[in-house]
Order: structure tokens, then C-alpha cells, then sequence
């Protein structure tokens, strides 16, 4: 017991003793070397992270931010071009450019064998010879690269080995596979660009009015360059942060903001464009004629259905590029009308009131002085109405209607149906033919306008003037761009003037008239014949110009289409054998694609009445 | 000081309960701050799809585009006038055998 007890206490006391060691132990220096040591290493970790967090963050910002931030293009392609039912009349795809950097290419390979040779170093632990340039012609890739950009190797070497050059292209629009390829050739300094190829997929049938672009995507002719603006969009620039396997991780900013292009819609409808350039390529050749140019038009809203010119070329394949086969004629080149301008004379005298509709004019004996000049007709018609000086295309009979009028009068009816103005298309280069103003007038100079000498008109414009005729006199902007809604029209000709003078046109295709050619079964349709002379330096000369323009269907006029054909050789020059089929055939698609209604009542229809 | 030992672990737990709130709050930190480090990483994890994504609608766009010209080239009025014509004997049908229906 005692010992236990002893026991108990001795530990007890043990431990007091120790306890007192421990304090006895105890060194202030000690602690404080430690602490202090603690605190100094401690405070110099908090220092330094102060430093890289507060005091200069900037140098690790940059760091981190070289490594990590990107710039990023996002290519907004040009913008489609369709036509009336949204089908694409030009498409861009995206396209690659394959580029050289040619010291890069020197650094890497040797052009002569002295240069080769020059290349070799010596290993000096083993004493083996390496070359540090291949051989440019020993290699097998660069035979390949050019076969595949269809250049020869000696002119790959020769762009390559051009002293001083840091980059040149070797070829500009290929595809995909073929970068796809050339990236896996891996060679030296061949990089490539992405860019943008602009196809069209109607070809020579839209050229004209389509106009091109130029490699760097940016319109250069017709509707490309008018609405260049509209049409390209705004390849956008982005901030990011990518992570090590190159995903975007963080959109910092938008440097540049993406503009999506524009799609533009056409009032052409395709499917009468592609028959009215077919239809005018095909009078062109037979005809041995120099050009062509036809407008359709949609006489109750201005809207151009169809405009063709011929020649024109393949926009897919550049190597056929000529300027003048770019042209669009049907608004560039001017001419003078003819006897096409015939009906607006006689709406101007009924205008005036110099004549009324029934009124008979005598046209013996088939020819006439004026001032001094003769002006005749092919033979003596005797005594005719209006209808049938338009149907015989009489010029002593509006001759004399146009003597009826002054001068300013007849000037004031051309202006009001559109001539010497221009139509509203708001296409580049487009002309607005000529209207001579003057103050006197002599009575043959008067004459001679009367049928379409001395002024001239573009296609377009000779179309809009029909077109009028064709809404009851109202005038509506010409447009080449498909109307959402539709557009207010002007009432520049009384409407019952108009009207009559359609009904009068009719003759012109019957039997008997100038071109039996233009008639369309089924549908009652007015025209005129033109064929006039080529004005050329001192004179007259043995080129026509073969004129045919028309309005169908006559109960309710729905289009207008002039046909023009420049200078046909041979012996059939008149526009009712030249001009007229091609109306004929143009109108007969346009009105049955368009679901017009037959009006002629002598033609037999099955008819299928609804109950 | 006491002649009793005190208990380490029951003294820091009994401090511990004594700023409790203090605890919590620093707790609530460890949690917010984890879960902005997740938050940061599913973000960029969408980031990183959506672009994907995007790429993929450029590539499809893309390809569209090229569909259209091959369809466009095929559909060519005066390709498909010159086959229905020669290849398969069509014209174009005449008055005579056309009838006219009219809807009321």
C-alpha cells in the first residue's frame, strides 16, 4: 500500500519536476530565432505574392496572355443573289488561296547542286556528312504540289528563287481537297488563305445584269457592283482565350463586329430568262446579226422579268472575259427606235387632239415633200385609219399626224412615256439615249422623229415606254429588284388614249401586217415593227438595227417585251422576220409560265367550267 | 495555471464552438470559392461546345452552299429543256391538246 501510494505520489512529484525542466528548458532566444525565422520566411512569400498580384501584375498578365489569347475571323460569306421564286442566280463558297514564302522555302532547300554541296556538315563526333538543304529538283513533293496546282516546276522554282520575296501566290480559288492535299505534302513555307469564290450557276444567261466580282470578292460589273454594299458582309473579329488543345475557352471581346451579307432578290424570273436569252442567242446566229438585247417587263408594276443580251460569256470561267461581252446592252446601248415610236406619235396626236380615232388620212400616192426632202412608204396604202398606218407602218400617215403637232408637243409625249430619261432601274451604266432639244424645228426633222429617227433609246427604255402603253398610261419605276409591295404608278397618259392605241397595234400581227411572225396562239397581242438604219459617220449607212416591241395579252396587258437585234446580215434585215419570232416565242413561254389567261376568242379552248 | 491537463482537442473544439459563426462563414468561403473554380470550368466547358457547335453550323452552311450550285447546275432551265426535248421526245403542249380549267 505504501508503495503504491509511494508510487502514486512519486510520479505526481516526478512529473512537477519535469514539468518545472520544461520551463526551466525554455531559452527566449530559441523561441525567437524560430518565430522570427517563421515570420521572415512567411513575410517574404506574402511580399512576393504581393508583388506578382498588386505591385506588377502586368508582366504575368502578358505572359499568360501571350500563351492563351487569340484573335479569331469569323468569314461572313457575300450574300446570294436569287431570282423571283428564291432561286440562286450567284452562290459564294468559301475558297483557298496557296501562298509561298520563298526565304523560307530558300532556307530549307537548295536550287543548284554547288549550293547542295556547299550545304553539307560535318558531324564531329562521327565524322558522317549531312546535308542541312535537301535538293529542291531531287525532291518528289514539289512535282506533285505543282501538278496539283496545274503550274510546271520550272515556274514554281523561278517564283520561288525570285531574290528578296516573302510571299507570292501560286494560285488563287482552289478547293478543299486540293488544300487538303497540299497541307498534308507538308513542305516548307506553303501556306494557305481562305478566301471566297463566287459561283453562278445559270452561267451566260445572267451575265450581263449579274456582273462579276473580283478575286477579293468585290463586285466589279452590273448588279455585283450597284449593290456591292448590300450585298458583302462584314467578316467579324473576336478576343479569346483558347486552352493548350486549342479550344476556345473565354470570349474576351468582340474586336470587330460579323455583319451577315445580304440576300438579294430579283424581279427575274428564271424561267423566262433562260428562254428569252436562248430565243435571242438563237436569232443572233441565224441572223448573223453583231448583238442582241430583249427586255420582259411586267407592265403593272415595272418589274423586269427577263433581260437578256447577247454576246455574253461563261462569269464561271474567267479565261472567256471580255469587256464587251460584259455589257448590258439592254441598258448601255442606245439606238434609234424606228418605226416603233410610231404608236406613241399617234398618242400624242390623240393626246392633242390633232385626230380622233376613226379619223382616215390619205397617204397617196405613197410618197411626200417636205421641205424640200421626199419621204415615202414601201407603196401607196391610199386611204387609211390609224390602225392601219401602225399595221402597215406607214410614214406619210404619222408623218402627217406629226406635222399636225409642234414640235415641243411631240417632245413632251416621248418625255412623258420615258425617253431621254432614265428608267429608275439604278443599274451602273446604264444610258439614257438622247433627246435633242432645240428651239427650231425644221417639218422634215419633224417627220423624221415621227418615225424614230433622230432620237435614240435604250432597249429598256423603249419597254417602259410600251409598258405604259400597256397599264392605261400609268408610269411605274422600272425595277430590277422584286417589289415586296407594290409601287405607286404616275398617270403621265390618259388611260382611255392608252388603251386605244393598244387596240390599235393589234393589226401588226394579222395577216396583212408588218410581222405575222409575232403572233402567240391563244392571246391577242399589239406590236410594232422597227427597222431602221445605222447612223454612222457622214450618214445612212447599210446596217439595220431590227426593233420588235409588244405588249400581250390586249384584253388586260400583262407584259412587255422589245426585241432588239443589232446589225443582221443578209437579205431578211426587217424586224418582222428578224425580231418577231423571237418576241412570239419569249411571250408565249412568259404568259403560259405566268398562268396568264388566253383572250383570243377565235381560238378553241376545251373549257372545264366549275360548278 | 492548473494542475489539471486540459484537453487539447476539447479546448480548440470548445474555441471552435465559441466562433462558430466565424467558422461558418469561413466555411461558406472554402464552398463559394470551389464552386466558382467548378462554375469557371463548366463555363468554359460550354464555351468551348457552343463554338464547336457554331463551327459545325459554318460547316453545314458550307456545305449547303455547295449543294445549292450542284443542284442549280443540274436544274438549269436550258438543260432540262434539252433533255425533256431529245432524251425523252417532251414538247411543249400546243392549243390543241391543252385544256383550259378555270377555277371559281
Amino acid at each position: 500500500m505504501k508503495k503504491t501510494k509511494r508510487n502514486l505520489t512519486k510520479p505526481k512529484a516526478n512529473k512537477h519536476t519535469k514539468k518545472k525542466k520544461v520551463y526551466a528548458t525554455f531559452s527566449s532566444w530559441r523561441y525567437l530565432f524560430v518565430s522570427l525565422a517563421t515570420a521572415t520566411v512567411a513575410l517574404l512569400l506574402i511580399s512576393r505574392l504581393a508583388y506578382i498580384q498588386v505591385i506588377e501584375p502586368e508582366y504575368l498578365t502578358k505572359e499568360a496572355d501571350k500563351r492563351s489569347l487569340r484573335v479569331t475571323k469569323s468569314v461572313a460569306h457575300r450574300g446570294n443573289i436569287e431570282d423571283r421564286n428564291g432561286e440562286e442566280l450567284a452562290i459564294s463558297v468559301p475558297a483557298y488561296a496557296i501562298w509561298v514564302d520563298p526565304k523560307t522555302v530558300k532556307k530549307a532547300y537548295a536550287f543548284t547542286l554547288e549550293e547542295w554541296a556547299e550545304s553539307v556538315a560535318v558531324n564531329p563526333r562521327n565524322g558522317s556528312e549531312k546535308h542541312s538543304k535537301q535538293y529542291f529538283y531531287e525532291s518528289k513533293k514539289w512535282p506533285a504540289l505543282a501538278e496539283v496546282l496545274d503550274i510546271e516546276v520550272e515556274k514554281l522554282a523561278s517564283i520561288i528563287q525570285k531574290p528578296g520575296s516573302r510571299f507570292a501566290y501560286l494560285k488563287r480559288q482552289v478547293n478543299k481537297p486540293i488544300v487538303d492535299y497540299v497541307k498534308q505534302l507538308k513542305l516548307a513555307g506553303i501556306s494557305n488563305q481562305l478566301e471566297s469564290h463566287r459561283f453562278y450557276p445559270t452561267g451566260e444567261i445572267n451575265a450581263n445584269i449579274l456582273g462579276l466580282t473580283d478575286l477579293d470578292a468585290q463586285g466589279i460589273e452590273g448588279i455585283e457592283k450597284s449593290y456591292n454594299n448590300y450585298l458583302q458582309g462584314q467578316t467579324g473579329k473576336k478576343r479569346v482565350r483558347k486552352d493548350r488543345l486549342g479550344n476556345v475557352i473565354d470570349n474576351i471581346e468582340v474586336l470587330k463586329k460579323k455583319k451577315a451579307a445580304g440576300n438579294l432578290q430579283l424581279s427575274i424570273d428564271q424561267r423566262i430568262q433562260a428562254v428569252a436569252y436562248r430565243q435571242l442567242k438563237r436569232a443572233v446566229k441565224i441572223n448573223d446579226a453583231t448583238s442582241g438585247s430583249i427586255v420582259v417587263l411586267d407592265v403593272n408594276t415595272g418589274e423586269i422579268y427577263a433581260m437578256a443580251n447577247y454576246p455574253s460569256f461563261n462569269p464561271n470561267d474567267r479565261t472567256q472575259y471580255q469587256p464587251y461581252k460584259l455589257r448590258n446592252r439592254a441598258i448601255t446601248d442606245t439606238f434609234e427606235p424606228g418605226s416603233t415610236v410610231k404608236p406613241l406619235v399617234v398618242s400624242s396626236a390623240l393626246i392633242y387632239g390633232k385626230t380622233d380615232v376613226d379619223e382616215v388620212i390619205n397617204t397617196s400616192p405613197g410618197w411626200m415633200h417636205i421641205g424640200g426632202r421626199r419621204v415615202r412608204d414601201g407603196k401607196n396604202y391610199g386611204k387609211i385609219d390609224l390602225a392601219m398606218i401602225l399595221k402597215k407602218s406607214s410614214n406619210i400617215g404619222v408623218s402627217k399626224l406629226a406635222l399636225r403637232l409642234k414640235p415641243e408637243q411631240l417632245q413632251q409625249t416621248f418625255a412623258n412615256f420615258g425617253f431621254g430619261n432614265d428608267t429608275g432601274i439604278s443599274l451602273i451604266g446604264e444610258s439614257v439615249g438622247r433627246m435633242p432639244i432645240r428651239h427650231r424645228w425644221s417639218d422634215f426633222e419633224l417627220a423624221t422623229m415621227s418615225f424614230g429617227y433622230g432620237i435614240t433609246t435604250t432597249t429598256l427604255q423603249l419597254a417602259k415606254a410600251y409598258a405604259i402603253l400597256g397599264s392605261g398610261g400609268i408610269e411605274y419605276p422600272i425595277s430590277i429588284l422584286k417589289n415586296s409591295n407594290p409601287v405607286a404608278g404616275q398617270q403621265v397618259i390618259p388611260r382611255h388614249i392608252a388603251l386605244e392605241v393598244v387596240e390599235m397595234m393589234e393589226g401588226v400581227s394579222q395577216k396583212g401586217g408588218t410581222a405575222p411572225k409575232a403572233k402567240v396562239e391563244g392571246y391577242r397581242i399589239a406590236g410594232k415593227t422597227g427597222t431602221s438604219r445605222k447612223a454612222e459617220a457622214g450618214g445612212y449607212g447599210d446596217d439595220y438595227v431590227s426593233v420588235f416591241a409588244g405588249l400581250a395579252p390586249i384584253s388586260k396587258p400583262r407584259f412587255a417585251i422589245v426585241v432588239m437585234i443589232n446589225e443582221p446580215q443578209g437579205d431578211r434585215y426587217y424586224a418582222g422576220d428578224v425580231a418577231a419570232p423571237v418576241f412570239s416565242a419569249v411571250m408565249k413561254s412568259a404568259l403560259l409560265l405566268s398562268h396568264v389567261r388566253p383572250d383570243d376568242q377565235n381560238e378553241r379552248y376545251t373549257w372545264l367550267e366549275s360548278y | 495555471m492548473s494542475d489539471k491537463r486540459d484537453n487539447l482537442l476539447l479546448l480548440i473544439l470548445a474555441d471552435l464552438r465559441r466562433n462558430f459563426f466565424v467558422l461558418l462563414l469561413g466555411f461558406a468561403i472554402l464552398i463559394s470559392a470551389f464552386y466558382n473554380i467548378y462554375i469557371t470550368h463548366e463555363t468554359r466547358e460550354l464555351i468551348t461546345k457552343k463554338e464547336q457547335l457554331s463551327q459545325q453550323k459554318d460547316n453545314l452552311m458550307i456545305e449547303k452552299r455547295n449543294l445549292l450550285i450542284e443542284e442549280h447546275t443540274l436544274d438549269e432551265h436550258s438543260r432540262i429543256r434539252y433533255i425533256a426535248r431529245k432524251k425523252l421526245s417532251m414538247s411543249q403542249p400546243t392549243k390543241k391538246n391543252s385544256v383550259l380549267v378555270e377555277l371559281p
